[in-house]
Formats: structure tokens, sequence, C-alpha cells
């Protein structure tokens, strides 16, 4: 087990800036999630650090190693692919045993590890199969027990679940996660599904064009995301944005935009308003009106859609041009396209982002 | 079959047999006329009056074909287990490793599939005297090495290429050297395209003609396609032998053909020439 460090960490693939002045500190033991859309630059994180791509600047340490110029042998980690990688002329046994018989394990050893591993992983019946008779997730599985047979410092993961269906996919989040904890492992986790990443992280670090845009628990980002990048990344359905005015009147904050005014009160916090402000605004946090509930509004616009997910609704609601609200409702809700309805937005939970620089200004 | 009308199979089928038809004609065509009397004159595609399977015994040993068949024994053994480890090494380094000049080698490499070897034989035949090497194995073995490395290398280029690249970084970091990763993971996903190029390698070293023709004049170098020829001459007149002695040439490349072929077709289909 060991801790790792990307210090300000840069690669270029020739003319592509494929990871920007990337720092990130990981603790000893944690489970960390790097996640992002595509060319994000998490994966390639992920590779630098298991020595399959060098640095263009900067230095990653494992525990007080500088791994920088070591190849990935010697760098005491392992890794689950994607594609998980197995080589397909091997036994399940074989395939958990190469790794310790390229590094001279005595054989004993090897076959209390393996047999180890099976057990923690469920796959003792599999030994003897070669992986083209396995399934999507006991292949998933194989891949993970070689990781695990190896006990090094750190584990890699490069969405491991993205190949497997939609309930083998829950299933095994919830396993993964259990089996690090026991293990204790640290683990870097690469995720383009933001799911993945606020169900299995310790912390989650958000990435976007190859810069680390947030980094912490998934409370805290999903909670007090850093900008707007990170706001409508983390949540699903994503957070809803609309340009306002903003205008700091005596105790409170009003947003106008198309003859609908918001007046909230003004929290201590908000240090200063620009004229304009994009207002983001979580589907949950907007709820259809009812009169005496504390919503602030009513805000008037027409239905562009129901999402019925039996537990919940969602409906589209078009405000004004570009100003389009996710509304959440109650499972029985009825709702039509073109309908007008009014909805409400729920005091203390906007969320203010200035429009330049698209950072995060405070809650109201 | 879903998705394909009954028409569509019976025009697959049509074409397929026809192509067969083309394919076998010559060659079923040469073996009956081997199993035709010695001395009579078969023509066209029919079948013989008796069935003479003596006619490739005779052939044998009046065509010599027992020493012609050991030269091209040992001459093709030797060109296929070099040129096919040689052909392996290249293909990895120059598919898998990045090192400075690799495409500067790649196309050198194609060169030598390029140039045709009447085209620099003459010279090819100095050098190899200068070497005292007329009139031995390797006059014959070393310039066809040469030759199968050229499409070998482009060949298991390609397939090291299309080799899914996940597989060798697991491999490294699973803390397998170079070596380990070419033969322990590599090696045995790509049988089926090795062995397609052992079966082209061995083909081609089988019928080489033009290269003992030059290189050799003692009779103990020379080699089965060669030796036909020789034959031929000899016995102009007889078609059944010479039709017995064209089977003895061409029946060992069919023999490694129907024991690989189901490898070689994988090998062919397997996008081996990707990339």
């Amino acid at each position: 087990m060991a801790t790792v460090d990307f210090d300000h960490v840069t690669k270029r693939f020739g003319e592509v800036l494929a990871l920007d002045d990337f720092t990130l500190h990981v603790e000893d033991g944690e489970f960390i999630v790097l996640v992002g859309p595509s060319g994000s630059g998490k994966t390639t994180a992920l590779r630098l650090l298991a020595g399959l791509e060098s640095l263009t600047a900067g230095s990653i340490r494992i525990g007080d190693r500088v791994v920088d110029r070591l190849a990935p042998r010697d760098r005491d980690i392992a890794m689950v692919f994607q594609d998980y990688a197995l080589y397909p002329q091997m036994t399940v046994y074989e395939n958990l045993a190469f790794g310790l018989k390229m590094r001279k394990t005595p054989k004993d050893e090897i076959r209390r590890r393996v047999l180890r591993a099976a057990e923690i992983l469920g796959i003792g019946d599999l030994l003897d199969r070669k992986p083209r008779a396995l399934s999507g997730g006991q292949r998933q599985r194989v891949a993970l027990g070689r990781a695990i047979v190896r006990q090094p410092q750190v584990f890699l993961m490069d969405e491991p679940l993205s190949n497997l269906d939609a309930k083998l996919r829950a299933q095994t989040r919830s396993e993964i996660k259990r089996i690090q904890s026991e293990i204790g492992t640290t683990t870097v986790y690469v995720t383009h599904d933001q799911v993945e990443a606020m169900t299995m992280g310790d912390r989650i670090a958000v990435m976007n064009r190859g810069v680390l845009e947030q980094v912490g628990d998934p409370r805290t980002v999903y909670d007090e995301p850093a900008n707007v990048f990170v706001a409508g990344f983390i949540g699903s359905p994503a957070m809803s944005f609309s340009r306002m005015r903003a205008e700091r009147r005596d105790g409170t904050v009003a947003l106008l935009r198309d003859g609908a005014l918001l007046e909230l009160p003004l929290p201590g916090g908000l240090p200063r308003l620009p004229d304009e402000v994009i207002v983001g605004v979580r589907p949950e946090h907007a709820r259809l009106w009812r009169e005496g509930v504390g919503l602030v509004g009513p805000i008037e616009g027409v239905v562009e859609y129901v999402e019925m997910l039996g537990r919940e609704t969602f409906i589209g609601v078009a405000a004004a041009p570009e100003a389009r609200f996710i509304v959440h409702a109650d499972p029985d809700a009825r709702g039509a396209p073109d309908e007008h309805v009014r909805f409400g937005l729920e005091p203390g939970r906007l969320y203010l982002f200035e429009p330049e620089t698209e950072r995060a200004l405070g809650r109201v | 079959m879903t998705g394909i009308s009954r028409r569509q199979v019976v025009a697959n089928y049509a074409i397929l047999i026809a192509f067969s038809a083309i394919a076998i004609y010559p060659i079923a065509g040469v073996i009956l006329a081997s199993l035709y009397p010695r001395g009579t004159n078969p023509s066209g595609f029919s079948l013989p009056p008796s069935w003479n399977f003596g006619n490739l015994a005779t052939a044998w040993t009046e065509g010599q074909f027992g020493m012609y068949v050991r030269s091209s024994v040992i001459v093709a053994t030797v060109v296929v287990i070099v040129s096919t480890v040689l052909s392996i090494l290249g293909g990895y380094a120059l598919g898998t490793m990045r090192f400075r000049g690799a495409t500067t080698v790649f196309y050198l490499f194609l060169l030598g599939m390029i140039i045709p070897f009447e085209a620099i034989v003459v010279p090819l035949y100095y050098d190899l005297r200068a070497l005292r090497m007329i009139d031995t194995y390797w006059a014959l073995i070393l310039p066809e090495i040469s030759g199968s490395v050229a499409f070998g290398v482009f060949w298991m280029r390609a397939f090291f290429l299309s080799a899914p690249r996940s597989l060798i970084e697991a491999a490294r970091i699973d803390g397998a050297s170079s070596w380990h990763i070419l033969w322990r993971v590599l090696v045995p996903l790509g049988r089926p395209a090795i062995l397609t190029l052992v079966v082209l390698t061995f083909a081609g070293s089988w019928n080489e003609f033009f290269l003992p023709l030059v290189m050799t004049t003692d009779p103990k170098y020379i080699t089965v396609p060669q030796g036909l020829s020789l034959f031929s001459g000899r016995y102009t007149t007889d078609t059944p032998l010479l039709a017995a002695g064209a089977v003895i040439v061409m029946l060992p490349v069919l023999v490694v053909y129907v024991f690989t072929q189901r490898e070689f077709i994988r090998g062919m289909l397997s996008g081996a020439l990707k990339g």
C-alpha cells in the first residue's frame, strides 16, 4: 500500500495537450475515482501512473519513490483493463498465476495466492477454463483476480465495468468497493460514469479537457460543485442552467428573466454579485407549483417531455428560450408535451455561477 | 440461414462450386492422367481405363526423385524454420515497438518483396561464387530465407499490429519482458497467422525453380521442381509418367496444406493483413 502523487504532470501527444499541469495526492488505502467525459485526460493520467506512457513534464511518486523513469513492471502496480486483457490461450489459473510466475514467486506461494483470490472472487470452479468459455462478468472477475494476486502497492482500474450489462454493473460496483475496502489497497479508478464515481469513490476527481476541475468526497462535489462543468457533469438527470439578471436588494437577491422574478433571501457567504449570473438548478430542487410549500416562484413554462421512471417522474420544461429546467414530480404526475405548467424552486438550493469564468459564486 | 433468400443460397453455392471446379480441374486432371497406362495419351478430363498406381513408383525410381526430395526437404525445412523465426522477431519489433528508423526498416523489407528476383540473380551468383557457396545448400537456403523474410516480416507485423494492445500492456505490468511477451503471450495467440506463414513459405521454397537452376549444377543439390523439369526432358512422350512425376512434386505441399488448412483459413480471415 502506498500514497500516489501526481506533481504538475503534463502530457502531450504531438500537438494535443492530453493532460495539463495535473496535480493530485492520493492517500494510502484510498479509493479515488478519476471521472470525466472522453478526452478529459483521465485515462492518460492512469496510463502515466502505470508507466505505459512517458511524461512530458512533471513527476509521479508512488509512496516516496519517484517512478517517472521506471518500467511498468518495476512500479509494483496492477491494472484492470476495460477489455479485461486476459491471455486467451491460458486457463484462468494460468492467467492469475502469470504475473507471479514472471516475478519468480515460489510455486506453493503462487498456488496459495491464486486460490485465495479465487475464493475472494468466487471463481474457484472456473480455474481450469479458458477465457473464451467465460461470461463477461466472469472474465471481469478474473481480470480483477489477476490484480489481487499480485498484492501490489496500487490498483489501477480503467473503466472495468463498461462492458457489463446494467444489472451486473451495479452488482460488481459494490463488490469491487467491498473487496477494495477489505484488502485496503490504494486504488485509482477511471470511469466516465458519474454514478460509478459517486457510489465507489472515497473521493472523486472530476476532469475535463486535460484539466482537474475539482477533487473532493462525492457529497462535497455534488453539493458544492466548483464550476459549471462539474455541476453539469455530476448528477443525473443533469443540473439545468439558465442566465439571469441579478440584483441585490434589501436583504434579498432578485433573479430576473423574461418577466419571471425570483426573490430569495441573501445568504451571508455570498461575497459579490455580478449583474448577470448563471443559475443552476438540480432536478430535485425544482418542483411543480403548490402554494404554501416554501418554494420560490412560480415560473411558467411549456412541457417539452415527460420521463416516467416509476419511482419518480421528471418533466422537461422550457420556461424561455435557453432557459430549460428539469422538474421533479410524483410518480403519478401527469403531463403532456405542449401543456403549460407552473413550477417553483427550493430556496437555498440555487447555484450561482460567474458567467465569464463559470466558477461557483455560492448558493441562494 | 436467416435474412438470406433461397435464391441467394443457390447462387452462392453455384458460384462457389464453379470456382472450386476451376481450382480443382488441373490438379484432378494431372492426378487422373498419372493413373493411365504408360505410353497412352490421356486427353482432357476422363477416367483411365485401368488404375495404374505403379506409375508413381516408376517415376520415383526412374526420375531419381528420392534424391531431389531429399534436397528439397533439407532446403525447405531450414528455410521455413529460420525465416519463420526471423519473421516473427522482425514483425514483433516493427509491429509493437517504437524506435528510430522503424519506418525506414519496414520500407526496406517491402523493397525485398517488390524487387523481382530475376533482377538480382546474376550479381547474387557472382557473390555466392566468391564465397564458394555455389553447389552447396547455402546457395539455395540463404537467398530463399532473405526472400521469405521480406514477406514474413510484412505478414507478422500486420498480425502484431492487430493484436490487442491491452494484452501486451497487461503482460508488461505483470512483469513480462519483451521476450516473454512475444513467446508466452503473442505467439500462442498468433498460431493461425504463423501457420499460414509456414505453409506459404514451405510452398514457396518447395516450388522454387529459378534459384536452384542458377545456383546448382551438381545433381546432389537439385531440388524437386528442377528434377521434374529434367525428368520431363527425358520422357516428353510418356504423359502418364510425366503426370506421375508432377503428382510426386505437388503432393507434399498438398499434404502440408490439408493438415494446416483450418488454421490457414483462420489466418487468412483473421484480419492478419490489417494495417
